[in-house]
């Protein structure tokens, strides 16, 4: 039925319905977004009762001055490096539950499934604070295991080292999101292509090189899509671990606008770092967009 | 300047007697209190409860332990006046800016707001001038001030007017293992090696020398454990930059660290600390990454002979045998000036102004008055110092006080970090981020000290404080 077959009060309603969500569009992405594009042209910093219109000055100091193309450097490395090994982590173990859950009767996949999954039952925050622990020096199991091999000890979030501890612990926490999800796309593949396959002759690599990572692609891209956006955001491991350091060592973009708007209290600042920050995800979401109807046509 | 000279220096005819003096002919505990007044109460709470039914919101520091006797006696406030306190507990580091976000958008959020030395400054454009009501308790500005310590002379906005009451100081200092430093068999053979008797340190070479003997690797002990990771680290250099004689700025604004004896000593601390850790390694390595509660815990554990940080937010703690079990009895010790300086160092001081947008701000400033009232300090006392000099005098050197005396002897003349509002943000954040690059030995003293002393000065060449 199109509108023109409606009564008025039914197009009202139609009307109502629609509105809503448009309401809701306008309120909570488009005014936000229009509200930072506003403050990032500005230099705005209530401690000192400054306001006034600066043009791109925010980003030129960002981009001079400020370390940014460090932060978006690190920001980079630090999603890259995360999602590909939570993604490779996943996916193994997702073969290697699946592979038990064949090979034994009783239910060991289950047990498997328990374990792998329990970095998800941490608070990130309580993980991250539980990983800071274990780096200490005196304390830490991570220097007790050392010393036991011979090797020497260090606080290791005060080093050069801090961002790929962050990183590993990264990968500890998210790498049972990556699994569940891949884990119920390998386990919803048709049976029959692989026994066809198996049929002809294709070897153990063979089948899954050819026959389950195509049919596999669907679900790995929304997989790695939304790892990617959420790593990309990451702010919680980084904070509680290292905030940032030492020195700008772990210092990426999200740690860069909250320590810009909430230490520095520069919000024309932090807003044109809130907007660069937006770029990358609105470039991925579009890039899986592009393939999902690439895929569809 | 010897132990308690701060007050003989200042006219008094010396000492103890001099202080109870001071206390019952000046504005003390037990001076008369007009009759519109509540009885025993100085500040005096205004009688007749004028301000019945009103409600204030205070905000104060989520978990801060020091503030929890002022938060737990709330209802007896109450009771007196009628007004009613609703506490909106703001985590840590977000203090400043929560607060400053809302006055600056005049929300009327709050009747009180609650800073540290470290990020008033910018709040005085927001704030209510205190000067007249001061007036009405102390009689003059004058009196009002020497009240207090010496710190809140450094607590004045550009016209020289008070924005703020303080109502808690504290100073970082230093603790050893009584144990240790008075063993017969420890003290001769300290003497043996190093030719004098071991004591509490006094000099920075005497930090040195028995932090190193009593770094004993296979007896998994360390000489110093210190709060030097991240901003409290930060705290610990201006710390021991102060005490080595110096202010942040000079008379004309700039950086005293740029050049000079303010940069050769500033160098001359952050290497000394590097060096500790890395090269002469009396200090334990992870004190690159802790804060005082740390510094207590692994002090505690008996993994070092001495300890320095705010730790006199554990003195009471310390003084039950139940708590140092593995350490013995504690002692405190007033941490050496790098240069002998007496200038004191950096001065902890949380102080409440109230905002010109508050609702309630005579009932907000009854709160404030209540606040300064020996009760609740005294019972705040235990973990801090009173920021009056008497009462502080009463709980740390008087017998029976719940304060180590040297906490007092380094507070006297201990001085707020910044000087100018514009010091509160921008370098401060700069400056934590160079001081752990520094502290991981990322970066040398010379780097650090020349970075932070010209974020300083850019950051107030901006905000207009050089002539051009």
């Amino acid at each position: 039925m199109t509108t023109a077959g409606m009564g008025s009060r039914n197009r009202a309603v139609v009307a109502v319905l629609l509105a809503l969500p448009l309401v809701y569009l306008l309120l909570v992405y488009i005014y936000p977004i229009g509200q930072l594009l506003y403050l990032s042209f500005r230099d705005l910093e209530p401690a000192y009762d400054t306001d006034e219109f600066i043009g791109l000055g925010n980003f030129f100091e960002i981009f001079g001055r400020s370390d940014g193309w460090g932060h978006v450097l690190r920001s980079f490395l630090y999603t890259g490096i995360c999602v590909s090994a939570s993604f490779v982590l996943g996916l193994a173990f997702a073969l290697l539950t699946t592979a038990v859950e064949e090979a034994f009767a009783w239910p060991l996949h289950t047990a498997l499934r328990q374990v792998i999954i329990t970095p998800m039952i941490f608070i990130p925050a309580a993980a991250g604070v539980m990983w800071t622990f274990a780096y200490t020096e005196h304390y830490g199991w991570v220097n007790h295991l050392l010393a036991l091999l011979g090797l020497s000890t260090y606080p290791w979030l005060v080093s050069s080292a801090a961002f790929y501890l962050v990183m590993l612990t990264d990968i500890w926490g998210w790498t049972p999101f990556m699994y569940l999800i891949l884990l119920a796309g390998l386990q919803s593949l048709p049976r029959e292509p692989l026994e066809a396959a198996r049929v002809d002759g294709a070897g153990t690599w063979e089948s899954f090189w050819h026959v389950v990572l195509p049919m596999l692609r669907p679900v790995i891209l929304i997989a790695l899509t939304i790892k990617t956006l959420d790593t990309y955001r990451a702010f919680d491991y980084l904070w509680i671990m290292t905030q940032g350091g030492p020195g700008t060592i772990s210092t990426t973009l999200t740690i860069a606008t909250y320590k810009t708007a909430f230490m520095e209290l520069k919000l024309g600042k932090a807003s044109a770092y809130g907007l660069v920050t937006m770029i990358f995800p609105l470039v991925v979401v579009n890039v899986y967009l592009a393939f999902a109807q690439r895929r569809e046509a | 300047m010897s132990r308690y000279a701060w007050f003989r220096s200042r006219g008094w005819s010396g000492g103890v007697v001099a202080l109870g003096l001071a206390g019952v002919l000046s504005v003390g505990w037990i001076s008369p209190v007009g009759a519109s007044s509540i009885q025993g109460t100085f500040p005096p709470l205004k009688a007749g409860k004028p301000y019945n039914g009103v409600t204030i919101t205070v905000p104060s520091q989520a978990g801060w332990a020091s503030f929890k006797p002022a938060v737990d006696l709330t209802p007896k406030f109450e009771e007196l006046t009628g007004i009613k306190v609703k506490y909106d507990m703001i985590p840590g580091g977000e203090i400043p800016s929560k607060q400053l976000l809302e006055v600056s958008q005049r929300t009327g959020a709050y009747d009180v707001v609650q800073q540290h030395g470290i990020s008033f400054g910018a709040f005085f454009r927001y704030l209510q001038p205190m000067d007249d009501r001061i007036k009405d308790v102390w009689g003059s500005v004058d009196k009002f001030e020497e009240y207090f310590f010496p710190a809140q002379h450094g607590v004045k906005g550009k016209d020289g007017k008070h924005y703020f009451i303080p109502f808690h100081a504290n100073v970082q200092i230093g603790y050893y293992r009584r144990a240790l430093l008075e063993d017969a068999k420890e003290k001769a053979a300290f003497k043996a090696k190093y030719g004098y008797d071991l004591t509490p340190p006094t000099t920075i070479k005497q930090v040195e020398d028995i932090a190193a003997f009593f770094t004993r690797p296979a007896q998994n002990m360390y000489g110093l454990t210190a709060n030097w990771g991240g901003g409290q680290g930060f705290g610990a250099f201006m710390h021991y930059y102060y005490a080595a004689g110096h202010d942040q700025l000079d008379e004309n604004l700039r950086p005293t660290m740029k050049a000079g004896k303010g940069r050769e000593d500033a160098i001359r601390i952050v290497r000394w600390m590097q060096e500790a850790v890395y090269k002469q390694k009396f200090v334990n390595p992870d004190s690159v990454n802790f804060q005082t509660g740390q510094v207590s815990d692994y002090f505690l554990s008996g993994a070092s002979a001495l300890a320095f940080g705010w730790l006199s937010d554990y003195w009471v703690f310390m003084q039950k045998p139940e708590n140092i079990k593995q350490v013995g009895p504690v002692g405190a010790f007033n941490f050496p000036s790098f240069t002998g300086s007496e200038k004191g160092g950096y001065a902890s001081w949380w102080m409440m102004g109230i905002p010109k947008d508050a609702k309630n701000p005579d009932a907000a400033w009854e709160y404030i008055k209540w606040v300064l009232n020996k009760s609740p300090q005294v019972e705040m006392a235990a973990g801090q110092l009173p920021p009056m000099k008497q009462l502080a005098y009463e709980t740390a050197v008087k017998p029976g006080g719940q304060n180590p005396p040297p906490l007092y002897d380094a507070f006297k003349a201990a001085r707020i970090m910044i000087q100018v509002p514009e010091m509160s943000q921008q370098p401060r954040t700069k400056g934590i981020e160079l001081y752990t690059a520094l502290i991981a030995n990322k970066l040398s003293a010379e780097q650090f000290v020349d970075e932070y002393a010209a974020e300083t000065e850019r950051t107030l060449e901006r905000a207009g404080y050089y002539k051009k």
